[in-house]
């Protein structure tokens, strides 16, 4: 049977209408799969293109099962082969795997996340140790300076390739933040992330208080730093401990500069005025006590600024540690600390708990009457 | 009465088309697949879940819920997709060499009818497999999630607050057994309703168990990658040579879009898709199984057997 008549018998047989339905079937599907496929990729369910690069990376088994259907399960896969070759310390293969499994889920920020991590703590905490194991030699000297700080950028780099993905999502912008402020020890980096991070809309109110702790390091910030600081303490109804710290440190550089620029009759004109501010009176304070000696007067003064209603608690601890520079007020500046411990523990420092007791042992207080430590 | 009389009245009670007689088919297909053993099945998935269930308690508790949830999608998506491909391409042949086929065929049974019911009863088994398969995987999913709770609180250094529990608990929980995991289970369903559709229309003129499955599994996979054919037949900016586009339309004319049923991956990883989407999305398997139903009709009809 020649082929012409082979095709003839085909396309007069049933084979014709089957052909038809299925073209007309495909032609009139095809739109709507075009619909429904975008209407996917729109509510994040098209995040892998299985192009060249992702071949070049996946094992062809992988591969076929990434197009097959299983491309979060092949995720996990190359997942649980990253935390093998982190047992391993193989940090190369971690990045690479890392790099994959990311690729292939990139919507799920954890592995993002985990990337980080691997490099911007494990890997580069695992080079220190070496770099402390070389010693002063140039091989510690290349480490510490060559490939931990490679690190750190690996980690920032897989933080913000995901960010691309997840532009929204706080914690890629916070893991960035930690990377600047515990890692690198750069203040003014970390403060804008953390800025950003506490911009998203699921970020806990920790981030911002985490921007404004920053602040506090970044040189030539001071006044950003204190109306931040201050505005939390007023407004966030969450006064944490760091907090209380850092609006002290800022208040007592302030109150510091004011004494050391301003003269007696400006500060006390200052302090004395109507509806004087308690920082005014403290920087008289600051002045009474440290320039002109006057520890009376500073007592008095600071008395005014612990009973201010707008003052924070650590002046009521700032006036007993000046109260007890007078041998005479020790009991009153006992009973003040004492008062402190059990209402506002919060105000008062490790150091502080033992001041108490040797106070306790001082004065003769009875051991029943004695605060618990 | 007589004779005549008698086939006039008989061949008045009979209908053209019956959904009992389909219905009968399908129960009889259903059980013809059962006693094929096929539901030991499910000691391997049960292995394999509680495997990865055991095997990963390393890890947070959001990879380790991930990893489970990946496993348990990822077996029961496979083991659909073999009974859809496999069970159906057993199907026509086991009646031909039981004589089975001859048998119902020779009463007034429309060819339409055998061929949907066989369809139908394949459906019934999978959707059985894939419910069993579900409550296991639900269950474990339900104990880890409350064992992870029940650890998390353990751990914690403090007394641990109402408030706090109720925070780690919806923490926890909203990464693991989610209403939304039910629509991931009826598009595994989906999928493999469309692959054993697929597989039947193969079957009626294959001639063998094995080039039914070797063809369709060959569609199964060319229909993953059918959306990427049709990313390049519409491809924006370079355009592709016209033999190119055409071979690329034709792919996308001819296999079924298998990608468009993968919802579990978006699923595990915390996305959400729309219940019209997943109308849709039954919608456009029903008009799969109606189209490969009747080509599959229009070949049988006229086969000899």
């Amino acid at each position: 049977m020649n082929i012409p008549h082979r095709i003839a018998l085909f396309f007069s047989g049933r084979w014709l209408p089957v052909c038809l339905i299925l073209a007309v079937a495909g032609f009139l599907r095809i739109p709507v799969e075009r619909d429904m496929e975008t209407e996917f990729k729109d509510q994040g369910f098209r995040d892998w293109s299985p192009g060249l690069s992702s071949r070049d990376q996946l094992t062809q088994a992988a591969f076929v099962g990434a197009l097959g259907g299983f491309r979060s399960l092949v995720a996990s896969v190359y997942h649980l082969k990253a935390h093998n070759a982190f047992v391993k310390k193989n940090w190369g293969e971690v990045e690479r795997l890392r790099t994959v499994t990311a690729s292939l889920q990139p919507k799920f920020w954890s592995y993002w996340d985990l990337a980080v991590w691997d490099m911007a703590w494990n890997a580069f905490g695992y080079y220190r140790g070496e770099a402390e194991r070389h010693g002063d030699d140039f091989e510690g000297w290349r480490i510490e300076n060559i490939v931990m700080p490679t690190y750190l950028q690996k980690g920032i780099d897989f933080a913000k390739r995901g960010l691309e993905w997840l532009p929204d999502d706080y914690r890629l912008l916070k893991v960035i933040a930690d990377i600047y402020d515990q890692k690198m020890g750069n203040p003014e980096k970390s403060a804008e992330w953390y800025l950003k991070a506490s911009r998203k809309p699921d970020a806990p109110s920790y981030v911002y208080r985490a921007y404004a702790h920053q602040l506090t390091f970044c040189q030539g910030m001071e006044e950003e730093a204190y109306r931040v600081n201050k505005d939390l303490y007023r407004n966030s109804g969450e006064i944490t401990l760091t907090l209380l710290r850092d609006l002290e440190r800022l208040e007592e550089d302030i109150v510091r500069r004011a004494a050391s620029n301003m003269s007696y009759e400006e500060l006390r004109a200052a302090a004395l005025a109507e509806g004087a501010g308690y920082l005014e009176m403290a920087s008289l304070g600051t002045y009474l006590l440290e320039v002109s000696k006057d520890l009376p007067a500073a007592i008095d003064i600071y008395g005014k600024v612990a009973v201010h209603p707008g003052a924070p608690s650590f002046y009521r601890r700032k006036l007993a540690f000046v109260m007890l520079k007078d041998p005479k007020q020790t009991g009153r500046a006992y009973q003040m600390l004492k008062a402190l411990a059990l209402r506002d523990p919060a105000s008062l420092r490790r150091e502080d708990i033992k001041e108490i007791a040797r106070l306790e042992s001082r004065l003769g207080i009875p051991k029943a009457e004695r605060l618990k430590p | 009465m007589n004779q005549e009389a008698q086939d006039t009245a008989i061949s008045r009670r009979h209908k053209v088309f019956s959904a009992l007689r389909i219905w009968a088919i399908a129960r009889n297909t259903f059980t013809q697949l059962v006693r094929m053993k096929v539901f030991y099945f499910m000691l391997i998935f049960s292995a394999l879940i509680i495997g990865a269930n055991l095997l990963f308690l390393s890890f947070t508790f959001e990879q380790e819920l991930k990893i489970l949830k990946d496993v348990s999608f990822g077996a029961m998506s496979l083991f659909a997709s073999i009974f859809a491909i496999v069970g159906t391409a057993l199907l026509i042949p086991k009646d031909i060499e039981d004589r089975t086929l001859y048998t119902i065929l020779t009463k007034p049974v429309p060819r339409i009818e055998y061929l949907l019911g066989k369809l139908m009863g394949i459906l019934l088994l999978l959707a059985v497999s894939i419910l069993l398969m579900s409550l296991l995987f639900f269950t474990v999913l339900y104990i880890r999630q409350h064992g992870i709770l029940t650890e998390k609180i353990a751990s914690f250094p403090r007394q641990v607050s109402d408030a706090q529990i109720a925070l780690f608990r919806e923490d926890i929980f909203s990464r693991g057994l989610q209403p939304e995991l039910l629509l991931g289970v009826l598009a595994v369903f989906l999928k493999a309703a469309v692959a054993a559709a697929v597989a039947l229309f193969v079957s009626t003129f294959a001639s063998s168990t094995l080039f039914t499955i070797i063809v369709s599994l060959v569609v199964y996979f060319i229909g993953h990658a059918q959306s990427l054919a049709l990313d390049y037949y519409f491809a924006e900016g370079e355009m592709p040579s016209a033999a190119q586009r055409f071979f690329a339309g034709l792919i996308g004319v001819v296999f079924p879009n298998f990608q468009l049923f993968n919802v579990t991956d978006g699923l595990t990883a915390g996305e959400v898709v729309s219940a019209s989407l997943m109308a849709r999305l039954v919608g456009l398997t029903a008009f799969y199984l109606t189209i490969y139903s009747l080509v599959s009709w229009l070949i049988f009809a006229k086969k000899e057997l």
